[in-house]
């Protein structure tokens, strides 16, 4: 595995892009029904939010329907959201009370879905993305392997160290706006982050030992949700 | 327990499974590896020295590597087709909740009125032979069974109509020099999002003939969109509609391989010295990659570029990609589909 490890984060911090002064007027523009804002707001945010829902279903498709859907719901919203300045975090960090209160939104949709449907991902489905044929063979095959042994693991964490996983990682939300999309004290966050971690490496080399159990491990999505 | 800063101290539980933190070595692991990922994500390079500490250093990679994972989901041609669509269609969803100003309910209220009137019209002057037109002229032959068409393919013919007609309101509006209605604007966003999204998801329910209309149809709204103001208050169905004419061409683009506009026609002038490596070899997923035919394709000016001759499939280079699907006799057949 630690041979095609990435160097370093795929990308910026959370607030990068988008100071916390400028959200805010957008999110109070957006919040009067500014097109622009809204659009801006979506440009910001789409991409964590695929991810975030991409890593939690499994497929495409619904990982579109669902950003969609999430989007929509908070900008229908947003007019009762109020801006309610955070303290700022360790290390001078800015939080966002947006950002958090989206994923919450997201990850409540995202709960709802599950219970609606009784969608369960299918393990060890290759997302149609991962097809890509730009990339050459040899890092195609790393990749593929990579990513469903990374999704698959994810399912199998514990629901507490797989929300704080995804938000962390999968959308790129801080540990402050983590602890407070989820309603956790940074403390609890930052263990369960480690747990995760920890878990999901034993999973990932256990998988690379037994290849058959790993991508195709069962998942526990479903049942954790309920 | 902890302090207002997050650092842990012996004692903290994990919140999650209600176990106490007590062993300071996993603490100190613990609020190292999230100083490490800290660092990392400010661009700084992580305090950590893997032949110090090992456990950390993996763990810390385990960390990057899904977060990369992750993050290549959100690079991809799928997904930046869907970020359009699904922009433009947020945005036309929520402008369409938002309350009508008067005028414009005025304007639809007159618009329906004479709608009505119109229709009401029709039936008493033509009633009995347009019903019965509409009914497949059951009653005048009974027995007659009326084809059904292909439901897909009306449904993506009715999109095109609207789209024409709404390409047809936005080239009024920029002849006359009359500002962009927002009505006609949200009309054109929405038709021309739905037969985006028909083409991303049934590739093959479209002709290269309707997505050749609609690529220009999407070329011609973006520019009046870029020579004509839309009239005050529609800056956002502009601005909507701006996007989904780009994700059209995106899109359109994409399913024609890229290389339709280079279709020669019948009366251009005849490719006869470059045709020789005009005709795609074989059916290819890819519509890049290029053969040779044996025969050389010569065109008449005045007949369809088709060539008669059966290409061999011998993979060569091709040096004038120009030209690529020029021959191809069902462009269909040779164009990536995603």
């Amino acid at each position: 595995m630690a041979d095609h490890l990435p160097r370093a984060f795929g990308r910026a911090p959370s607030s990068a892009g988008l100071p916390i002064d400028a959200e805010r007027s957008l999110v109070e523009r957006a919040a009067r029904g500014d097109q622009r804002a809204v659009g801006a707001l979506y440009d910001h945010y789409v991409g964590p939010l695929y991810r975030f829902c991409l890593a939690r279903v499994g497929n495409e498709t619904d990982a579109e329907d669902l950003t969609e859907e999430i989007f929509l719901k908070v900008m229908r919203s947003v007019g009762g959201f109020e801006w309610r300045p955070l303290p700022v975090a360790e290390g001078g960090e800015e939080r966002s009370p947006f950002r958090a209160w989206l994923f919450r939104i997201a990850r409540n949709h995202v709960v709802s879905h599950y219970r609606r449907t009784s969608a369960r991902p299918v393990a060890g489905e290759v997302p149609e993305w991962l097809q890509d044929d730009r990339r050459g063979p040899q890092e195609m095959a790393e990749l593929v392997m990579t990513v469903e042994e990374v999704f698959a693991a994810v399912q199998d964490l514990p629901q507490a160290q797989r929300e704080v996983i995804l938000l962390r990682f999968g959308s790129g939300l801080s540990v402050a706006e983590t602890a407070e999309a989820l309603d956790k004290q940074q403390t609890n966050v930052k263990v369960l982050q480690h747990k995760g971690i920890k878990k999901l490496k034993e999973i990932l080399v256990e998988a690379r030992r037994t290849p058959t159990s790993g991508a195709a491990g069962g998942t526990t999505e479903g049942r954790d949700e309920r | 327990m902890t302090d207002d800063a997050g650092r842990m101290h012996p004692g903290d539980t994990d919140g999650a499974e209600n176990a106490t933190v007590t062993d300071p070595v996993e603490i100190a692991q613990i609020m190292r590896l999230d100083d490490a990922l800290q660092r990392q994500a400010s661009g700084l390079v992580p305090d950590l020295d893997p032949r110090e500490d090992p456990e950390l250093a993996t763990l810390l990679a385990t960390a990057l590597a899904m977060d990369d994972t992750f993050a290549a989901a959100a690079d991809t041609h799928s997904f930046h087709s869907f970020r359009h669509r699904s922009r433009a269609a947020i945005l036309h969803a929520l402008e369409a909740e938002q309350p009508v100003p008067l005028r414009e309910r005025i304007r639809v209220v007159v618009a329906a009125a004479a709608g009505l009137a119109a229709l009401v019209i029709g039936v008493a002057s033509f009633g009995g032979p347009a019903l019965d037109t509409i009914r497949g002229n059951e009653g005048s032959q009974p027995g007659v069974t009326v084809a059904v068409p292909n439901l897909t393919e009306r449904s993506s013919q009715e999109q095109l109509s609207r789209l024409s007609a709404a390409v047809q309101g936005i080239r009024e509006s920029a002849n006359t020099g009359q500002p962009l209605t927002s009505a006609t604007l949200r009309e054109f966003t929405e038709t021309a999002v739905s037969f985006a999204n028909a083409i991303e998801r049934e590739p093959n329910s479209v002709s290269p003939d309707a997505v050749l209309q609609y690529q220009q149809s999407a070329q011609e709204v973006q520019a009046a969109l870029a020579s004509r103001q839309a009239e005050p208050g529609s800056e956002d169905a502009a601005a909507a509609a701006a996007h989904a004419a780009e994700d059209a061409m995106t899109v359109a683009t994409r399913w024609l391989g890229g290389s339709v506009t280079d279709e020669p026609k019948a009366g251009d002038e005849t490719p006869t010295a470059t045709a020789t490596a005009t005709a795609t070899a074989t059916p290819t997923e890819s519509p890049t990659a290029t053969g040779t035919p044996t025969a050389t394709p010569t065109v008449d000016p005045d007949e369809t570029a088709t060539p008669d001759a059966e290409p061999t499939g011998t993979a060569t280079p091709s040096t004038t990609p120009s030209t690529t699907p020029s021959a191809t006799p069902d462009g269909s057949d040779e164009t990536d589909l995603e």
